[in-house]
């Protein structure tokens, strides 16, 4: 089996187990849902121009809180400083790291989209094809750049502090992209528009996790 | 290690840089044509443009030098990176000032999320980034080495961030883009001789830097022997 494999594997299992992330990554996102509904007054029409803003605030707060919590069981015990000196590839480790974080983010993002349709009025039918679409590609941006920037700013002294500082800026044209191509979506305009929204993400997840799985290497050693 | 301005090629460099930066000035404010419509708030013009090509150069060293450091582990390699960061950042600054001072006459709005400038500040905040891993990142070792990933980061954000942002307000004016073939002649001969002015200073300020970067390192190191 490959050292790919075990990581994610172990990565998965252990998430399964206690189910940690994902509970406190469901809960903040409905609480976040809740004051964005009462900050903005949603039962005026004019919040759909925001919904997609919205969503992906939502979102990327959640994911920001999710990486937080990524390498929180390797800081405990020294796991981590076992699992660097096995023999298994760093990129691997990295790649496997980013893959169990893309399957949880989707999972909490599929799981409260529903509560978005009903808090938020959004009209989903036939868009969902797309935005599940959009969700996937901006989902392994956010995981390529979120699991390096969680790998360096959680083994420094101040890490909590720093993780959103470094993270934000960097996801910004995801952020973009993300929310332009899901307001499109749910306007149902035909994908042909839009789709260099989806070029954009597709590309920056290329870059960005080639870009990873290289220089990961560099912030594992101690 | 030798005081920096004791060295006669950076004497030299130093006096070359302010009689060019002076001369400049002298150009720009008597001798370049009054562009129609704008008068004096086109100056800026000759500012702004420089400072975007040296912000870019120093965020570029600041990127290269860092994978290098990261690849050689040579602690010179370093003070480069950490040299063209701070002196990028200096110029994304000045952008981010000089663009809205230019902006409040021409369009009476000083920041209406200009694609550019809106690029410039996102870059800036990257850093910004980068400059927290340094201070915060741990020992010396090992901050270094995080804010060399977050540099290298930067500069492969740029080409997203420029088109992402291009793309996402296409309402929203883009400055002129000057089209340098088409001005007039004195106009783009004193832009040129602008431009190296300002490169000039900008391998004048990263020298410096590094020299002195340098100089924290090895205080760093005596006190750690000691």
């Amino acid at each position: 089996m490959s050292s790919f494999a075990v990581v994610l594997g172990k990565e998965l299992r252990l998430e399964w187990r206690t189910r940690e992330s994902l509970a406190v990554m469901l809960v903040f996102s409905l609480t976040v849902i809740l004051l964005f509904a009462l900050a903005f007054n949603v039962a005026a029409t004019k919040i759909q121009t925001f919904v997609p803003g919205l969503l992906w605030m939502t979102y990327f707060f959640s994911a920001a809180l999710g990486l937080l919590r990524s390498f929180g069981r390797e800081r405990e015990m020294e796991a981590y400083d076992l699992l660097l000196s096995s023999p298994a590839d760093r990129g691997s480790i990295y790649l496997a790291k980013a893959s169990a974080f893309l399957l949880l983010l989707l999972t909490v993002q599929i799981i409260s989209l529903p509560l978005f349709v009903l808090f938020l009025d959004l009209q989903i039918g036939t868009a969902l094809g797309p935005l599940l679409l959009v969700l996937l590609l901006a989902d392994i941006g956010i995981s390529a750049v979120g699991m390096l920037v969680a790998g360096l700013s959680l083994r420094s002294p101040r890490g909590e502090t720093l993780l959103p500082i470094l993270l934000f800026p960097l996801l910004t044209p995801i952020l973009i992209a993300a929310t332009r191509a899901t307001g499109a979506a749910l306007a149902l305009r035909p994908m042909a528009e839009w789709d260099m929204w989806l070029m954009l993400l597709f590309t920056y997840c290329v870059v960005f996790t080639l870009a990873g799985s290289f220089i990961f290497d560099y912030i594992s050693e101690q | 290690m030798r005081p920096f301005h004791t060295i006669r090629g950076n004497q030299i460099l130093l006096l070359v840089t302010l009689a060019i930066a002076a001369l400049n000035l002298y150009l720009i404010y008597f001798v370049s044509p009054m562009v129609q419509d704008q008068e004096m708030a086109q100056k800026i013009f000759y500012y702004h443009v420089p400072l975007a090509w040296n912000a870019f150069f120093s965020y570029l060293l600041a990127a290269v030098a860092g994978g290098l450091y990261l690849a050689k582990g040579d602690t010179r390699w370093d003070r480069w990176s950490l040299a063209g960061a701070e002196i990028g950042t200096m110029f994304a600054l000045l952008i981010l000032i000089t663009g809205p001072i230019w902006a409040t006459p021409i369009w009476g709005k000083a920041w209406s999320w200009e694609p550019r400038l809106t690029s410039t500040l996102i870059l800036f905040l990257v850093f910004m980034g980068y400059f927290m891993v340094r201070e915060f990142g741990g020992p010396y070792e090992q901050s270094s080495r995080y804010a060399a990933v977050i540099g290298i980061l930067g500069v492969l954000l740029i080409p997203f961030v420029v088109l992402a942002v291009t793309w996402w307000a296409p309402e929203v004016q883009n400055h002129p883009q000057m089209e340098m073939t088409g001005q007039p002649g004195s106009i783009l001969r004193i832009f040129l001789f602008s431009l190296f002015s300002f490169s000039l200073i900008m391998i004048y300020l990263i020298r410096y830097r590094r020299h002195i970067g340098e100089l924290v390192l090895n205080k760093m190191r005596a006190g750690e022997e000691a």
